[in-house]
């Protein structure tokens, strides 16, 4: 894998070279790599290897593929692969395109090092790599992309550097940097260094991951990154949390009993317990915080907080079903996420917006891209058939299993309230009424076409079949000792009851059809211009109606986000705080900096005085 | 006693006093060039301090004569001087450079006084 | 072989800065070619003594004295290292002003500074001897004086002058008190006499000797004019100060403290050790709020001169020599000297002053902006540049020694460190210019410079080894 990343290395600069020729030359090669990428992490299923490259001084970068970490190395060779396909033609007409491909290729480096890392310091490297790449690309986006990057950067070095403290407590007492001694003496270590280790490891993936009370970057790095990085960003790097919170969920109390083939979680496991309920919080912050969003981007941006929130609440819940489920969900809002970033992107690439206040009525000039939509937001809200059904019935099952229903109400909230939020875009974009700047609107080009059919079609059948699904997860669990779930072809088994996809997707099939043969049946409907529909055909000149002001999409959910203005936001305290931190800096800057000569003089005296002061009393 | 208070105050208390003159100056002086005067009388208390290091009472300038061969002198420590004597060069040089300094800020700025010039410079 | 001799390392820039002048009577346009001269003769002479040194430091006498009493130069494999770092980015400096800035300022003078500030700060990074140290101290910071009003910086120049000017008042206190206590002024002497010594009497001596270094080492309190001196500052002289002052004042520092003090005095070092933890912060949370470049790099200069003290003190408070803490320091400072060195050449190379100003002039100047990146990815410490490995180093040492509170200040500066400077790097790749005025060109030979400097903090980044092994092998048998 090291010969990987030094490939992947030369390929950035080899990338930014082809792009500079032409912007679709750089993307192809980019998604060739990407792409041979997934096809030979599909051929390595059930191979495994680990290697080392030395650095000398008695360090190390440790790489391995193993049955842990393929699905995660798939997820980010998959989502590059789509993403560049994207980029084929998206980028053609974006400033930086060339330095956008070739840190995109640092970022697939960064996967292979984040995921496929055996020690902590390679971990924490392609993490940083992946910090700064990410950084630029996010930078790169539209007007308040410059403050979101830097937001994005400041948080990621926060939870960076908790992690590499984190790292270093671990170094300290097992003397390597290596997962493998950690596992060995975890048990053995003093509990104050274990819980500090732990608290620091998970609060740093929670600002990685978007979680919240550290989720407020994703909003605006999310939301005003370059439309093709959105994708990556909400797809691929908030995983890298995600990936990094199981890790050490691995030795949380729950995951070692259910390890030990307990299935019962009690109320005794505290940690996880408040894990897990932080983990319901941010989905329900995601999803209220979605609800309010007029930008498109900006609420799917939200929505990752809340299917974040999933991932933690399942992960740190830990019975077997909760961990498959909510491992299976990490891929399932990858599908998602794609599919709607992906459209959101096809959207504005058409329109040079995605504010849905100024939209509408797009269904007929972007019927492909509204396809896609519709059917990664059926995923997303967890209607069935799709993949998104299956982890969410998982999770809800082993919620209530288990009899938690606090977090199996906070689960629901999501689920009914991203029906909310992911109604807003379809019916303030692509239903409606179309203003008349975007009539000559068309369909995104083919490559952008075919990049998010490919998303579509595998929601479809990840949720149809959901063995492909959930298989290479329950080798996780059984690579870790965990007893794994029941699945088959297309079905999954509780303890409560038994999931058949396939079933359902036949009888939603048949309803399908069944409404097809009625509109088939019946006469066809008269075309009427759009705006007539709202005065019966009839615009009275006295009143100078214009179509625009029947837009009923302007301020979408203004009554709901009444309802919700009173709540605390945690976002405004964070301005709050970080006002008075610059008010402080200031003062220390002219206190300290810029005085008088006498002044500096004064300050000498005082600092020797209280020098020598200290020492003789 | 009336002689170790003397001693102790030209070679401790009074270059310490002159050295504190100076930095008093440079704590309370706007004037660029009262400035200047500060820091040298500052030096002149480091230089003085450090040659009165070098006294032995009552004894011979550290030259080495003919005289040594017949009896053994008592010779002050000659380090001192030597380091002093580079001391004051050095102070020479930096005086030097402070008052071309000032000359080229006065006729930059028109003004000598710190607390003017303070506006400027921020 | 003559080349054996550290001592040229001194003699040779000091040799040719005196003859300048005569020079210029015969050769007026070739004068400014005589300090290239200096720095390159340096960098070889440094590049040739290092493999023959052993991590044991080696006593050079001068002149005949046994090293007790005489003038002593120290030679290691990490003074060496620490030389060759300092005079090659000398050495770029003044290929820059060659090319860039010779008509600025009188065509005698520069060159003559330039030459001398070579001498003195190879001096004070190599002599053992504390009046010895006082002279290079005086030599380098007159020098700096001149280099500082390259571009007519009166006021910050003054600053400096007066700051610097107390500073050595002190030192020279300090030293000849020491003087009169142990009878020596041979550092390793006078550090082995200063047991029979009173503790008040040895408080109050390094009380003042931190005093007297912190304005050349850029440490609170008498480092207020490193902010107005380095936004006046030509562009050869910023990176004078940023690498080549700066570097020989801190290594002087670490050598006194080391070799006068050692570690038998924890308060000393706990005084350092807070004061460089206060400088660190203060200096971050100011330069945080810059938008003038050269004044934003100048804050960030100073904390870290305050973050590598604090280290070294931190080091040597328990009684024990931390090895490995002592030898991140060390290695932070050199990748901090090259970092900073590349940053500054950069910034001088655009022409443009503020945070605004350079607005996108990265994409107009595509390796220019390359190389700055290097340089500013190394200063915030990102993995693939060199500074990554000494900030991880930091890290590992001061968790591993269970330095907590110190941990929280580093990481929290790193933090805001890094924001300030990745919102230079956006503004310089992706903000709009706010000028119209148009880039100064820049020569392939000053490219060549920069790829070098880039280059070196890419290797280390990559393989880390050469310099590790460089800075810590050699400490167990001895640092210094």
């Amino acid at each position: 894998m090291s010969t990987l990343i030094f490939i992947g290395l030369a390929a950035s600069l080899l990338i930014y070279a082809a792009a500079r020729l032409s912007r679709p030359l750089g993307a192809l090669l980019l998604m060739l790599l990407s792409g041979a990428g997934v096809a030979a992490l599909i051929l390595s299923w059930g191979k495994g290897f680990t290697e080392t490259l030395p650095l000398g001084n008695g360090l190390e970068l440790t790489f391995s593929l193993s049955t842990f970490n393929w699905p995660f190395l798939l997820l980010g060779a998959f989502v590059l692969f789509i993403v560049s396909l994207f980029a084929v033609n998206a980028l053609k007409e974006m400033e930086h395109g060339a330095s956008f491909l070739a840190l995109l290729t640092l970022i697939g480096v960064s996967v292979m090092g984040v995921f496929g890392a055996y020690d902590f310091l390679t971990l924490f490297i392609f993490f940083e790599l992946m910090t700064w790449t990410s950084f630029f690309l996010v930078s790169m986006g539209k007007t308040g992309a410059k403050k979101a990057a830097l937001i994005y950067a400041f948080m990621s070095m926060i939870a960076a550097y908790l992690m590499i403290s984190a790292i270093m407590m671990i170094a300290q007492y097992t003397g390597s940097f290596s997962y493998s001694d950690f596992m060995g003496m975890y048990e053995a270590m003093p509990s104050g260094i274990r819980t500090t280790v732990v608290i620091f490891f998970l609060a740093a993936a929670l600002i990685k991951g978007g979680i919240y009370p550290v989720h407020f970057w994703l909003r605006s790095a999310h939301g005003d990154a370059p439309h093709v990085f959105s994708p990556v960003l909400s797809g691929l790097l908030v995983k890298y949390g995600y990936y990094s919170a199981f890790l050490f969920l691995l030795f949380f109390p729950v995951m070692v009993a259910t390890k030990a083939g307990i299935t019962q979680v009690t109320s005794t496991d505290g940690p996880n317990f408040i894990l897990a309920f932080i983990g319901g919080l941010s989905i329900m912050a995601g999803t209220v915080a979605a609800i309010l969003q007029s930008d498109a981007k900006k609420l799917v941006a939200f929505s990752s907080v809340s299917h974040g929130g999933y991932v933690i609440l399942a992960l740190a819940y830990g019975t077997n079903m909760a961990v498959a489920g909510g491992l299976a969900h990490i891929w399932v809002h990858v599908l998602t996420a794609l599919g709607m970033f992906l459209s959101m992107g096809a959207v504005a690439y058409r329109t040079g917006t995605t504010d849905m206040d100024e939209m509408g009525g797009l269904i007929k000039n972007m019927p492909v891209t509204f396809t896609v939509y519709l059917i990664a937001i059926i995923s997303v809200a967890g209607i069935p058939p799709l993949a998104g059904f299956v982890s969410k019935w998982m999770i809800i099952q082993a919620l209530a299993a288990n009899g938690s229903y606090i977090l199996a109400f906070m689960a629901f909230f999501g689920s009914i309230g991203s029906f909310m939020y992911v109604f807003r875009p379809l019916a303030t974009i692509f239903l409606g009424q179309r203003p008349h700047k975007f009539k000559d609107v068309r369909e995104v080009p083919f490559f952008m076409q075919l990049a998010m059919l490919i998303v579509t079609l595998l929601t479809i059948l990840l949720g149809i079949m959901p063995y492909y699904l959930l298989k290479p997860f329950t080798r996780i669990q059984e690579f870790i000792g965990m007893v794994p779930v029941k699945i088959g072809f297309s079905t999954v088994y509780s303890a409560l009851t038994q999931l058949d996809m396939m079933l359902i997707f036949l009888v939603f099939g048949g309803g399908f059809l069944l409404a097809l043969v009625i509109f088939l049946l019946f006469s066809k409907p008269t075309k009427v211009e759009q705006h007539e529909v709202y005065t019966s055909g009839e615009i009275a000149p006295e009143i100078s109606t214009t179509p625009e002001i029947y837009h009923f999409s302007k301020g979408y959910y203004r009554s709901f986000g009444r309802l919700f203005s009173r709540w605390p936001s945690v976002e405004a305290w964070y301005h709050k705080g970080a006002a008075y931190i610059s008010q402080f800096f200031e003062i220390i800057e002219q206190s300290l900096f810029k005085q008088s000569i006498n002044g500096f003089i004064w300050l000498a005296v005082v600092v020797m005085a209280v020098l020598m002061a200290v020492r003789w009393f | 006693m009336g002689h170790e208070w003397l001693s102790l105050w030209s070679f401790l208390y009074g270059p310490l006093s002159i050295f504190l003159v100076g930095l008093y100056g440079l704590l309370t002086q706007k004037n660029l060039i009262k400035m200047a005067i500060s820091i040298n009388i500052m030096d002149y208390g480091v230089n003085l301090f450090i040659i009165s290091l070098g006294y032995v009472p009552s004894a011979e300038a550290p030259i080495y004569t003919d005289a040594v061969k017949t009896y053994l002198p008592v010779f002050a420590d000659p380090l001192p001087q030597a380091l002093v004597l580079t001391a004051i060069v050095i102070s020479v040089a930096v005086t030097a450079f402070i008052l071309a300094l000032t000359i080229k800020i006065h006729s930059q700025y028109g003004t000598t006084d710190l607390t003017k010039l303070g506006e400027m410079e921020l | 072989m003559i080349m054996q001799n550290p001592v040229l390392l001194i003699a040779v820039p000091l040799l040719l800065a005196f003859l300048i002048p005569v020079f210029s009577s015969f050769f007026k346009g070739a004068v400014r070619f005589i300090p290239v001269l200096a720095g390159g003769f340096n960098v070889i002479a440094a590049a040739l003594l290092i493999p023959q040194a052993s991590g044991d430091v080696a006593v050079t006498e001068i002149g005949g004295w046994a090293s007790a009493y005489g003038i002593s130069l120290l030679f290691s494999s990490q003074i060496g290292y620490m030389i060759l770092a300092v005079n090659l980015t000398a050495l770029l400096a003044i290929f820059y002003y060659i090319l860039n800035e010779r008509d600025l300022g009188s065509p005698l003078a520069y060159p003559i500074a330039f030459t001398l500030a070579l001498s003195g700060a190879n001096g004070m990074i190599m002599t053992g001897d504390l009046f010895n140290l006082f002279v290079f101290m005086e030599m380098t910071a007159i020098a700096g004086y001149i280099i500082a009003v390259h571009k007519k910086g009166y006021l910050g120049t003054f600053r400096f002058v007066v700051l610097s000017s107390v500073g050595s008042a002190f030192f020279l206190i300090a030293t000849a008190s020491l003087y009169n206590a142990t009878g020596f002024l041979n550092m390793a002497m006078a550090g082995k006499n200063l047991g029979a010594l009173s503790t008040p009497f040895i408080s109050v001596i390094s009380v003042l000797f931190i005093m007297a270094l912190s304005s050349e080492a850029e440490l609170l309190p008498l480092n207020g004019w490193v902010a107005p001196v380095y936004r006046e500052s030509s562009g050869a002289g910023s990176v004078f100060f940023a690498s080549v002052f700066s570097g020989a004042a801190l290594f002087a520092v670490i050598k006194v403290m080391l070799i006068v003090f050692g570690i038998n005095y924890a308060y000393v070092h706990q005084g350092l050790l807070v004061l460089g933890l206060v400088t660190l912060a203060a200096g971050e949370a100011a330069a945080f709020k810059q938008s003038n470049l050269k004044k934003m790099v100048a804050y960030s200069s100073i904390a870290q001169s305050g973050l590598i003290i604090a280290a070294v003190a931190a080091a040597m408070r328990s009684g024990v020599l931390h090895n490995g803490l002592f030898n991140a320091a060390l290695f932070q400072l050199i990748n901090n000297i090259l970092a900073k060195a590349l940053v500054l050449l950069g910034i001088a190379l655009l022409g443009q002053a503020t945070l605004k100003e350079i607005g996108g002039a990265g994409t107009r100047k595509k390796w220019l902006g390359v190389f700055i990146s290097a340089g500013v990815l190394s200063l915030i410490g990102m993995p693939g540049f060199a500074g990554f490995w000494s900030k991880l180093f930091l890290v590992r040492e001061l968790v591993g020694n269970r330095m907590f509170v110190f941990t929280l200040v580093f990481l929290l500066a790193a933090l805001f460190e890094a924001y300030y400077y990745l919102r230079f790097l956006q503004s310089l790749f992706l903000g709009k210019s706010t000028t119209a005025a148009s880039l100064p060109k820049t020569s392939w030979v000053t490219y060549i410079l920069l790829f070098v400097l880039a280059a070196l903090i890419i290797l280390i980044g990559f393989a880390p080894d050469v310099i590790i092994r460089a800075v810590s092998g050699l400490s167990l048998g001895g640092v210094l």
